[in-house]
C-alpha cells in the first residue's frame, strides 16, 4: 500500500463545547475516505503533534479559535510560510501549549513539514460538558470543502 | 507610607486558570491571595449513583495531564471497598502505568514550563529558538512516557484500560519489549537531564515546610504506603479525614487543606516531589541517589526553586523502575480480578506527579456510589503556597517590580499546580502602599 500523501490531523478536547470542532472536523473527513489521506484525531498534546506529521509532506491542522469574531468563522493560515496569529490559537482549555506556540516550536526545532496548513473555525461556547454550537456545526462542512479545494481533492 | 501591589492577572504555564494579588504596606506583607478562578466541577456530586465500574473512567477526565493518578486512586480506593487484593503482575504493570504518567507529566513541566523561568525566557518557544537541543530532548522523554500510556493505558490521554480489579487487556512480554529499547534510552537523557538542571541559577529561600507524602516499605512513593510528615504523622491512608480538613476561602474556587492537629490558622503541609525526595529519599534507586548526588543534593532539601532538580531525579527513578518492571515481567493468567458489588467503604491515597491525590467511595450493595471524595494534590499545596510567596517576598522587597514578580510566578511553578484539577484556571497582583 501507498504511503499516504497527506496527513489531516483535527484537535481539540471533546468534552469542553467548541473546543471539539477540529475533532468533529477530522470524523467528517475520516467519513469520506479519501484517497492518499490519513486522518488523526489530537487533544492538543505538543510531543504527539510534532511526532504525528514526520515524513508527511502536507499536513493541515483543524483547531477551535477563540478571537471574539463571529462564531462559525473560518479561517485558513499556510503555517509553513509563518506565524499563526498567537491571539487566535491561545491555549484555551486544557492544552498546556497553544496551537500557535506548538507551531513555533516546532519551526525552531526544523520539525515542520514542507506544507502545513492550519484551519479555524472561531468557536461561541467552551464549556465543558457542553456540545458543539450550531453555528460550529453548521461551519464544518464549509471549513471541509475548501479544504478539498485547496488540497485538490474536491 | 508606600504601598506596592504584586499583580499577575493571568497566571501563565500552569494548568487551569487564577490569579496572584500580594500586598505590601511600609515593606510588610500584608496579605497574598492565590485566586482560582475555574469553575467548580462537581464530579464529587455527579459520581453519586453511578456503579463502582465507572469511577476510573469518569474521574480519569478531572485532568488531561494526570488521568492515571485519578484512575489509581479510584481503582486502588474501589478495591479496599470490595476486598479485592490486585497483587503480582497486575500491581506491577499498575505501576508502570504510573511511571509512564510521571515521565510525561515531569518532562513537560521540566522542559517547557518550568526550565524557562531560570533561563529568563518569557516561555517555551523561546527557549527552544536559543535550546533546541534541550526542548528536543525534553519532548522526546515525554514521548517516551506517551508511549508506555498508550500501550498500557489503551491511549495516551485519558487512558481507558484500567478498571477495577486489574486491566481491560495486559501486553505480552513481546509487546513490552520495544519500550524498554527506548527507555534504556531515556535513562540516559534522564540522566543528562538531572546534570543540565543541576547547572541552573536558583534564587535564596528555604522554607521549615512540613511535608507529607506516602511512605512504602521497599518502593519510592507510587501506589501504595502510610501517610507520613517530617513531624511524626505516620498514619494508614483509611484515617486521612481523621488528620487532613478542607475549607473553602472567599478568594479561591479551591477548597483549602489543612492539617486539623496543628492548631488554629496553622496546618500547612507540602505535597509533591520535594515531599517525597525528602521523605522517601532511601527508597530512591541506587542510580537516582547517585544522579542527586552528582548534582549537588543531600538526602534533604527545602529550597522549592530545586524542585526541577527534584523532578528530574524522580524522572530518572521512574524510567529506571520501568525497566525493572519490564525486565520481570510475566503477563498474568487473567487481565483482572473479579470485583462483585458489596456495600462498603474503601479510601485511597497514590502519588500524582504533583502529590498525594485521595480518594473515598461509599457503595451500597448494589455497588452503586452513595458518597465519593476527592481531594487533589493543588488544594492541598495552597497553603503552602501562599505562605511561600508571603515569605518570598518579604525576603526579596528590594528586587524591582518586574524582578519580583518573575519570581513569584517562578514560587507558583515550582509546585507544578493543576488548577483544573484543584476546582472543584491564575493572574499576579503584588500592592505596595
Amino acid at each position: 500500500m501507498d504511503q499516504a500523501e497527506i496527513l489531516i490531523i483535527g484537535i481539540g478536547n471533546i468534552f469542553r463545547g467548541d473546543d471539539a470542532a477540529g475533532l468533529a472536523a477530522a470524523r467528517l473527513v475520516r467519513e469520506m475516505r479519501l484517497p492518499g489521506v490519513t486522518v488523526l484525531e489530537l487533544d492538543g498534546d505538543i510531543s504527539a503533534l510534532l511526532e504525528s506529521w514526520q515524513g508527511f509532506p502536507k499536513v493541515v491542522v483543524i483547531d477551535a479559535v477563540a478571537s471574539e469574531s463571529e462564531a462559525g468563522q473560518v479561517f485558513r493560515f499556510a503555517a509553513h510560510a509563518g506565524p499563526l496569529p498567537r491571539r487566535l490559537f491561545a491555549c484555551c482549555s486544557c492544552h498546556s501549549l497553544g496551537l500557535a506556540e506548538q507551531i513555533e516550536i516546532a519551526r525552531s526545532l526544523k520539525q515542520l513539514p514542507p506544507s502545513l496548513m492550519v484551519y479555524g473555525v472561531e468557536g461561541k461556547d467552551f464549556q465543558l460538558g457542553a456540545g458543539l454550537s450550531p453555528e460550529v456545526q453548521e461551519a464544518l462542512p464549509r471549513l471541509v470543502k475548501q479544504m478539498r479545494q485547496d488540497l485538490g481533492l474536491a | 507610607m508606600s504601598t506596592r501591589t504584586i499583580k499577575v492577572d493571568y497566571l501563565a504555564r500552569v494548568e487551569g486558570e487564577g490569579a496572584l494579588h500580594i500586598k505590601i504596606k511600609d515593606g510588610r506583607v500584608t496579605g497574598v491571595q492565590l485566586q482560582i478562578w475555574e469553575p467548580p466541577r462537581f464530579f464529587e456530586a455527579f459520581l453519586r449513583g453511578r456503579h463502582f465500574t465507572e469511577a476510573p473512567d469518569i474521574t480519569a477526565r478531572i485532568c488531561g495531564i494526570c488521568p492515571v493518578a485519578y484512575q489509581m486512586s479510584s481503582v486502588h480506593a474501589m478495591e479496599e471497598a470490595l476486598k479485592v487484593q490486585v497483587a503480582g503482575p497486575l500491581r506491577a504493570l499498575r505501576r508502570l502505568l504510573y511511571c509512564g504518567e510521571w515521565i510525561e507529566s515531569h518532562a513537560l513541566h521540566l522542559f517547557m514550563l518550568h526550565a524557562p523561568d531560570f533561563l529568563g525566557y518569557e516561555d517555551s518557544l523561546q527557549m527552544a529558538r536559543d535550546h533546541p537541543d534541550i526542548v528536543k530532548l525534553g519532548l522526546q522523554l515525554k514521548k517516551v512516557g506517551n508511549e508506555l500510556v498508550t500501550l498500557l493505558g489503551g491511549r495516551e490521554i485519558h487512558p481507558i484500560n484500567v478498571r477495577v480489579g486489574g486491566f481491560y487487556k495486559v501486553p505480552t512480554k513481546g509487546e513490552l519489549a520495544p519500550l524498554a529499547e527506548r527507555l534504556a534510552w531515556a535513562r540516559d537523557a534522564a540522566r543528562q537531564t538531572v546534570a543540565w538542571v543541576a547547572g541552573l541559577p536558583f534564587p535564596e529561600y528555604e522554607a521549615d515546610y512540613e511535608f507529607v507524602a506516602l511512605r512504602h516499605e521497599e518502593e519510592y512513593p507510587l501506589n501504595a504506603g502510610r501517610l507520613v510528615s517530617n513531624r511524626g504523622l505516620d498514619i494508614p491512608v483509611r484515617d486521612y479525614e481523621k488528620y487532613f480538613q478542607e475549607e473553602h476561602v472567599p478568594h479561591s474556587h479551591a477548597l483549602h487543606s489543612h492539617l486539623k492537629t496543628r492548631g488554629q490558622g496553622r496546618g500547612s503541609y507540602l505535597v509533591g516531589p520535594l515531599a517525597r525526595y525528602n521523605l522517601n529519599f532511601d527508597r530512591l534507586s541506587p542510580l537516582a541517589q547517585e544522579a542527586a548526588g552528582q548534582a549537588g543534593l543531600g538526602p534533604e532539601c527545602r529550597n522549592p526553586f530545586q524542585s526541577i532538580v527534584v523532578r528530574a531525579v524522580e524522572m530518572l527513578h521512574v524510567v529506571d523502575e520501568a525497566l525493572g518492571l519490564i525486565a520481570a515481567y510475566e503477563m498474568p493468567d487473567a487481565p483482572a480480578l473479579p470485583a462483585a458489588p458489596r456495600a462498603g467503604v474503601g479510601s485511597a491515597c497514590t502519588e500524582a506527579p504533583r502529590g498525594i491525590l485521595y480518594h473515598r467511595y461509599r457503595l451500597d450493595e448494589a455497588g452503586l456510589i452513595q458518597e465519593a471524595k476527592i481531594v487533589p494534590p493543588t488544594s492541598q499545596n495552597q497553603k503552602s503556597m501562599e505562605s511561600d510567596l508571603g515569605q518570598f517576598v518579604a525576603g526579596h522587597l528590594d528586587l524591582p517590580q518586574d524582578q519580583l514578580t518573575w519570581q513569584c510566578e517562578q514560587m507558583i511553578r515550582n509546585y507544578d499546580p493543576c488548577i483544573s484539577c484543584a476546582t472543584h484556571f491564575l493572574k499576579l497582583q503584588l500592592d505596595r502602599e
